[in-house]
């Protein structure tokens, strides 16, 4: 017969929390190193069309100018509303003159970002390329999403 | 004395150990707000292109209204691919035919069994008859005003894979004023 069942002294029944902190302050530091807080000016609401020959971003490239566009023909840029062409217009105007102030040698080197959407039409895209033209830009990139397989 | 500590008896177990309840609490806090600050990275890249010709702008704005985008001047494309949409209600802005030109001539992209243009063709063709020609960097893309990008983007895809280093734009053929 067994006696009275009596606690052993100093026996801890408590969960071992250290490993779970080790995988939790890692998943914190994945998490840290990922996000990124700076404003982005790449509007995460524009469908891009996919691309073969799209190359990485070169991001040493920091003089930039990101204009999207979306299906409904409208221009996004960052910290602005939505605009028509002819307010994108005069607003790439606007920036080109800014621009061109700051430039050292009056040059202005800035690229254009052109992130239109896949359903966006080619009349207004072109439309868009023109306006940059007119205003002086001579730089410009397209952005689409990367894909990889055979040559079409 | 009785509050004399027996010398021979173990103490009871003092547990000197961080607390790290507190400290995990925390760490699932700001997890939680990292994870909601989270935005995975978009496969995104990006291909350099031309803008349009000055001699392609048109309108009452073709002049250039700054005169710092001049371009030097440099050897024209020899090669257009035209691309057509159709508007049927149903396919709307979806590729229906492409052709090249090429010095006046033109030249028809066949059709796959499904009744689009067949890609594979154009890619095999604007490869061939790019070896063939003194500017082998350059051509041109013109697209109906109302294909949409994503085809335009495909046939400029398949420039560059044939060898084409500078892709440009020409104006749609139904292209509204210069005045957007």
């Amino acid at each position: 017969m067994h006696g009275p069942r009596t606690l052993t002294p100093g026996v801890s029944a408590a969960p071992n929390l250290t490993p779970l902190l080790d995988v939790v302050l890692q998943l914190l530091m994945f998490f840290i190193i990922c996000t990124n807080f700076k404003m982005e000016e790449a509007s995460t609401d524009i469908m891009l069309p996919a691309a073969q020959s799209a190359r990485p971003v070169d991001k040493s490239d920091v003089d930039v100018l990101f204009v999207n566009l979306t299906g409904e023909g409208k221009v996004l840029v960052l910290g602005r509303e939505p605009m028509s062409l002819l307010e994108a217009k005069y607003w790439l105007r606007q920036q080109y003159e800014d621009a061109e102030r700051n430039a050292r040698d009056g040059k202005v080197n800035t690229a254009i970002i052109l992130r239109a959407a896949r359903d966006a039409d080619y009349e207004k895209v072109y439309q868009l390329l023109r306006i940059c033209k007119e205003q002086g830009f001579k730089r410009f990139n397209v952005r689409a999403l990367t894909i990889s397989g055979e040559p079409t | 004395m009785s509050l004399r500590r027996r010398p021979s008896e173990p103490p009871t177990e003092v547990n000197l150990g961080a607390v790290i309840t507190p400290m995990l609490d925390t760490c699932f806090q700001l997890l939680f707000f990292f994870i909601i600050m989270y935005r995975p990275h978009v496969l995104e890249g990006q291909m350099i292109m031309s803008l349009p010709d000055k001699s392609e702008l048109q309108g009452p704005e073709a002049v250039v209204s700054n005169p710092a985008a001049d371009i030097e001047p440099k050897m024209e494309a020899e090669l257009t691919v035209v691309v057509k949409t159709q508007h049927d209600g149903i396919n709307d802005g979806v590729i229906s035919q492409i052709a090249i030109l090429e010095r006046g001539l033109e030249t028809q992209i066949p059709h796959t069994r499904t009744g689009e243009p067949d890609l594979k063709a154009l890619y095999h063709h604007l490869k061939k008859t790019r070896e063939g020609l003194s500017n082998q960097d350059d051509i041109k893309v013109q697209g109906d005003g109302r294909l949409k990008w994503e085809g335009m983007m495909r046939v400029v895809d398949i420039c560059l894979q044939a060898g084409f280093k500078n892709p440009g734009f020409q104006a749609p053929p139904d292209a509204a004023p210069a005045n957007p």
